[in-house]
Formats: structure tokens, sequence, C-alpha cells
């Protein structure tokens, strides 16, 4: 007869089968987290690159003392889209650092059956996702923002 | 018949109360997320539709076309479509995941963490091509 498995009446435990989806699951939490941290990082450096590109056309272009304006309208350009990308490149690198707290500690947790690392490990990936709803949500409302705008203007 | 207990004494790793409450906050966040994301798809599906502002203005001095926001309906629909797969497994995650606690089944348990297993899976796929993407772009402006 076959034997059947009484996992739990009155709690779940981690059996071998979820501890291995757990942990692959974990695994790939910890590739995006390193994913993530790279293009973070590219992220600031095409800020870089791009103002300095921005700043070093600039004055070439409008040498004349009399269209000195329009580069300095170009440099601000500039430093403004530099300033939006290093922006979001902290704002993913933060991400990544949530999910690779996730990745570290549920690996730790499920090769030392260590409660309290799984605990918050479940943390971690509770506040990776809080993290990523509240940064959509700020997003959701500028994006209804930017319609209204929109429609408002066309109205006029 | 045989039966195995493995709840009081074998060496499995529990879930206990607090990290039930750890992984229902995580189910309600992930919910969130998939509300936000689908409304967030239907606005930039109705905003492309609509074209409003898919505007092209002129800057003055520059003689450079400038386009304000917007994008085509192609692209709406693309991220409509990769966004909806996205967001199909976090949306199963959080549902089977909160039924797996609230009803303490730890089949449905199981199938809530490998939706998120594909979930993290699809991202990271999506993470690289974009990688990719903006890799390349640098390479082409230097």
């Amino acid at each position: 007869m076959e034997p059947t498995q009484n996992t739990s009446l009155f709690q779940l435990n981690l059996d071998a089968n979820n501890a291995f989806t757990l942990r692959s699951a974990a695994s790939w939490a910890k590739v995006l987290a390193i994913l993530g941290l790279i293009f973070g990082i590219i992220l600031i450096a095409v800020g870089f690159l791009v103002q300095n590109a921005i700043q070093n056309n600039a004055y070439g272009r409008f040498e004349d003392m009399e269209y000195r304006s329009n580069a300095n309208i170009l440099e601000n350009m500039g430093t403004a889209g530099m300033v939006v990308y290093i922006f979001f490149g902290v704002l993913v690198i933060i991400g990544s650092i949530f999910a690779l707290s996730f990745g570290n500690k549920i690996s730790t947790a499920l090769r030392t059956n260590d409660q309290n690392t799984l605990r918050s490990g479940f943390g971690a990936v509770r506040n990776y996702f809080a993290y990523w709803s509240i940064l959509m949500i700020i997003c959701l409302l500028l994006m209804i923002i930017g319609i209204a705008a929109g429609s408002g203007s066309m109205g006029m | 018949m045989e039966q195995q207990n493995s709840d009081l004494f074998s060496d499995e790793i529990k879930i206990d109360e607090t990290g039930k409450n750890h992984i229902l906050g995580l189910a309600s966040w992930a919910m969130l997320i998939v509300i936000v994301s689908v409304l967030g798809y239907v606005l930039d599906l109705l905003s492309s539709i609509t074209g409003r502002n898919n505007e092209a203005v002129q800057s003055e001095g520059f003689g450079v076309y400038f386009k304000t926001g917007g994008n085509s309906i192609g692209g709406a629909i693309l991220s409509l479509l990769i966004g909806l797969l996205i967001n199909f497994f976090l949306f199963r995650f959080a549902r089977q995941s909160r039924s797996g606690i609230t009803a303490l089944n730890q089949d449905e348990l199981n199938r809530s963490f490998r939706n998120l297993k594909i979930y993290f899976i699809i991202v990271s796929i999506l993470m690289i091509i974009v990688s990719l993407i903006v890799l390349i772009g640098v390479f082409a402006i230097l």
C-alpha cells in the first residue's frame, strides 16, 4: 500500500520539494539582484556620460557669444538628465539590495535550517515587493496627473 | 497503511507565525503590484489610443523635434502583453500563498513558491535584455 504523508495538522513545513523550489526562487532573486545592481550602475554611468557629452558639444556648437544662452540651456538639460539617470539608478540599486537580501537569507536558512534567517528572508522579499509597490503607485499617480494635465491643456 | 508524520520531530524547517505573517504581508504587497501594474498598462494603452501625448513639439532655436511623452500603440500593446505575463505569475503567487497560509495547505504553498520562482526568472531575463539594449545604446553613443 502506498505510504501517505501527513505533512502537518497545525503548521506548515518546508518539505524537500518546497525547499528546492524556494531555493531556486532565491537563486533567481540573487541573479535579478546582481543584474539590477549592474543596471543601476550602468544608468548612473550613462547619466554622467550623457551630461559630459552634452557639455562638450554645447560650447563647441555655440561658440558665438550671441548663442551662448542656447549652450547654457543645453548644459542645464544635460545636468537635469544626469540627475534623472542617477535618481533612477539609485532606485534600481536599492530594490536590488532587497532582492539580494532575500536570496542570501533564504539560501542560508535552507542550508542551515535556521528559523530566524528564514523569517528575515521572507521579511526581505516582503520589503522588496513593498518598495516596488510604493514606487509603482507614485508612478501611476504621476501618470494620471500627466494625462489630466495633457487633457486640460488640450481643452484650452 | 504506513503513515509518516513530518510535523513534530522531523528536521524540516517550519514556517512559524512570524513567517506566516511575513508571507501574508508579502502576498498583499504582490497583489497591490499586480493591481497598480494593470491599471498603469490600461492607462498607457488608453493614452496611446487617444494619442493626446503623442505630439511633436518644435523647440525654438534648435530646429529639433522633441516628442513629448507618449508612445506608439504597438509599444503599449507589447508592454501590456509582457506586463500581463509577469503579473499573471505574481497574481497566482499572491493568491495561492494567501490561501496556502490561511488554509494550512502545503501543496498550495508549494505551488505559490513555484510561481514566485517563475516570476523572478521572467523578470531576470527581461532585465538581461534591457541591460543589453542599454549597453548597445551606450556603445553606439561612444
